[in-house]
């Protein structure tokens, strides 16, 4: 039988190469890197975490490369509890995307989707974007912010943990409601 | 991270309609490296589903294509994609209401106060609707799927069911001209046992019929050879008349009298196989539209490698010295494959050959009680074709609360305005009429008209390794495209399986280091799990 209380849809965005799918399999595996070409044939992936004695399943979806030439089919979206929108804090093009991102976010997913902004390899010396820069930029959309390492493992799990928490109390509300 | 296309690769395919994405997905399935382009910035080609505004956007966009540039290469010779062919064309937008807010709030609260017993009733103004637009989908090509029809079952046995939601059609009509008014068709055994609109003896012989039809091909001795020749002769020959015989040739066969015999026995098997599975009637309709299809197919292809590139202009196929095409010019690139499949729309070799009539209406109540998508088959009056219209309710993701999308859907003859004139009259106001007449007929509120090409293309003309893949026809199921797909799959690759299951991703075990990873966590999980109990 399935062992779980919720289940949760979460879709991961942002520029080819920020490091989505590192924080996936990172979070769903513990590896670091998932060496290339293993994401074929992976559709989601998926991992239980725990909330105040609640288990909570997370089924993480990645992009399936379509983000390379800006070709996401807007049914990915549909459906979505938790968006997580990354960039690379290193690379400045893949910050200034943000704004066409969010559109389609805006388009496509449900205006109820819980969005979160993920400055992704806080662990490279060559910055670019402060993470000051980031957080003012997620205040502006609506959005929570936080600063991850798929590489040494900084903020992964807080992430989908703070994501798991935050959808069941969305949850919660609505039941009291 | 570079903007090149990768190449050569195995299939390449042109334009991401349904069938197009069919095959792309069945090749990347099998682990031939797809590469899927469409010069438009949206996925579906003719199968899309538009919110409002960006329905606006498209059919802007498809007035004015650039043209093609002339390439040619040494020792081969290509031919033009044809990105100026217009296949959505005569479109004609009309709002029916008042650009301003002039009712105000307080006003609108009143009014639906007023009309409470039963019917909920709000003015809406053009800003209004269009507040909304991303709750709207709009489809080119609405269509239905059988519930053991091609297209449910190859959902359901590749996996790819996982990508969308369906819900039933709940209800079935047609048009009684004697009595003017709906007819709703009972579709289950129950429904024709209980039904009030038709005798005893007309129930019995609605289920011989369709139990006839059903066992057509076990028990054939049943029917006499001349009975065979269309499906009104054979109706004759067992005197079917009345609403039993509108029943069987308007909806169960979704044909006309003249309809080739076989051909109706087919849809009505798929009608009477398709009932109880899901529901009361053997239709499911896609949410958020049947957009999302083709969409599903692209997503499976993708997460078995397919590459997919909206926004390139895709510009000539090259045919090489041996008369095969190698490959096409997409922007500067050449790029190269040892299959091409391309969209009829585009290619061009191939001919118009018909058209599709389509008229969308936001309307501001339903025809009958209906709560999800109702389907309301007209008869062929006076030798025109048959209507079928489609109203979906805010419960499919067609619109927001309070408001319905009609689809109408027929063969061309002239032009869609005119082709459907006769039914939208019938059926719907244009104007908000006195109390009364509004009880009966839903006000349109905006309607948009359009014509779709149907296409063909000889094989023959073709070189071996280009294929062309039909766009949407005017029937109301995807089962021929499923059909289509599948034999241009299995033409290219004759010894393979076609959509094989996806593996679960819970089941998929990764390689190497990670399995082991995998194996602890769950070791770990299970320590979790028995401290808890």
């Amino acid at each position: 039988m399935e062992d779980y209380k919720y289940l949760f849809k979460v879709v991961l965005i942002g520029n080819a190469g920020v490091g989505k799918t590192c924080l996936v399999r990172r979070f769903t595996q513990g590896i670091f890197p998932p060496g290339q070409g293993a994401t074929i044939g992976v559709d989601f992936m998926i991992k239980t975490v725990e909330i105040d004695g609640l288990k909570i399943k997370l089924q993480i979806w990645d992009t399936a490369g379509q983000e390379r030439f800006r070709s996401i089919t807007q049914s990915y979206y549909r459906s979505a509890h938790a968006l997580i929108l990354v960039y690379d804090v290193s690379a400045q093009p893949t910050f200034d995307c943000l704004p066409v991102w969010l559109r389609e976010v805006e388009e496509y997913a449900s205006p109820k989707v819980l969005r979160v902004l993920v400055g992704n390899k806080v662990d490279r010396d060559d910055r670019e974007i402060p993470p000051a820069v980031g957080e003012a930029f997620s205040r502006m959309n609506n959005m929570y912010f936080i600063e991850t390492s798929a590489k040494d493992c900084s903020n992964v799990d807080k992430l989908f943990q703070e994501i798991a928490r935050e959808l069941i109390q969305v949850e919660h509300f609505l039941l009291f409601q | 991270m570079t903007d090149d296309i990768p190449s050569p690769c195995d299939l390449l395919v042109i334009g991401t309609g349904l069938t197009e994405s069919i095959v792309a997905s069945a090749a990347s399935r099998i682990g031939k490296q797809v590469v899927h382009v469409d010069h438009r910035d949206f996925y579906g080609s003719n199968w899309a589903t538009f919110s409002f505004n960006n329905l606006h956007n498209v059919l802007g966009v498809n007035k004015g294509l650039t043209e093609c540039i002339e390439e040619t290469k040494k020792e081969t010779y290509s031919i033009h994609i044809g990105l100026n062919s217009n296949t959505v064309l005569n479109v004609v937008e009309k709002w029916f209401i008042s650009d301003e807010d002039v009712e105000a709030t307080i006003d609108n609260q009143l009014r639906i106060e007023e009309t409470n017993n039963g019917i909920l009733k709000q003015t809406w103004t053009k800003s209004e609707v269009l507040k909304h637009s991303r709750k709207f989908n709009f489809d080119l090509s609405p269509k239905l799927l059988y519930s053991k029809g091609e297209m449910v079952e190859v959902l359901i046995s590749s996996g790819i069911c996982r990508y969308a939601e369906f819900k039933n059609v709940s209800s079935i009509y047609t048009y009684d001209n004697v009595e003017s008014g709906l007819l709703p068709v009972p579709c289950s055994r129950a429904d024709i046992f209980n039904s009030k609109d038709i005798t005893m003896i007309e129930k019995r012989l609605l289920m011989k019929i369709l139990s006839m039809c059903v066992e057509y091909e076990t028990k054939p001795e049943k029917f006499q050879e001349d009975e065979m020749g269309n499906f009104g002769n054979f109706l004759d020959a067992h005197k079917i008349q009345g609403k039993v015989r509108k029943y069987l040739i308007d909806s169960v066969a979704m044909a006309k009298e003249s309809t080739n015999f076989q051909d109706a026995v087919k849809n009505i098997q798929k009608f009477v196989r398709s009932i109880g599975r899901y529901g009361n009637t053997p239709f499911l309709w896609t949410l958020y539209g049947s957009g999302e299809l083709p969409q599903c197919f692209c997503r499976c292809s993708a997460v078995f490698g397919g590459v997919y590139c909206l926004k390139r202009s895709t510009r000539s196929i090259i045919i090489g010295s041996d008369g095969q095409a190698t490959g096409i010019m997409c922007d500067n690139q050449n790029l190269k494959a040892k299959f091409i499949l391309i969209e009829d729309s585009l290619n061009p070799l191939a001919t118009i050959k018909s058209g599709i009539s389509r008229a969308i209406l936001v309307t501001n109540k339903a025809l009958t009680s209906n709560d999800q998508a109702v389907l309301i088959n007209l008869p062929s009056l006076n030798g025109k074709e048959p209507v079928r219209i489609l109203e979906l309710s805010a419960s499919t993701m067609a619109c927001p609360q309070g408001l319905y999308v009609v689809h109408l859907i027929t063969r061309q003859v002239t032009t869609a305005i005119e082709d459907l004139r006769e039914v939208i009259d019938t059926f719907f106001s244009a104007v908000e009429s006195n109390e009364n007449e509004a009880l009966h007929k839903p006000q349109i509120i905006w309607s948009l008209h359009f014509n779709i090409n149907e296409y063909e293309s000889y094989a023959d003309m073709l070189p071996l390794n280009l294929y062309s893949s039909p766009g949407p026809n005017s029937s109301m199921d995807f089962d021929n495209h499923v059909i289509q797909a599948r034999n241009i799959f299995k033409s290219m690759f004759p010894d393979e399986d076609f959509l094989p299951r996806v593996p679960d991703p819970e089941d998929v075990i990764l390689e190497g280091s990670a399995e082991e990873v995998v194996l602890q966590e769950s070791l770990e999980n299970q320590e979790v799990h028995n401290v808890h109990e």
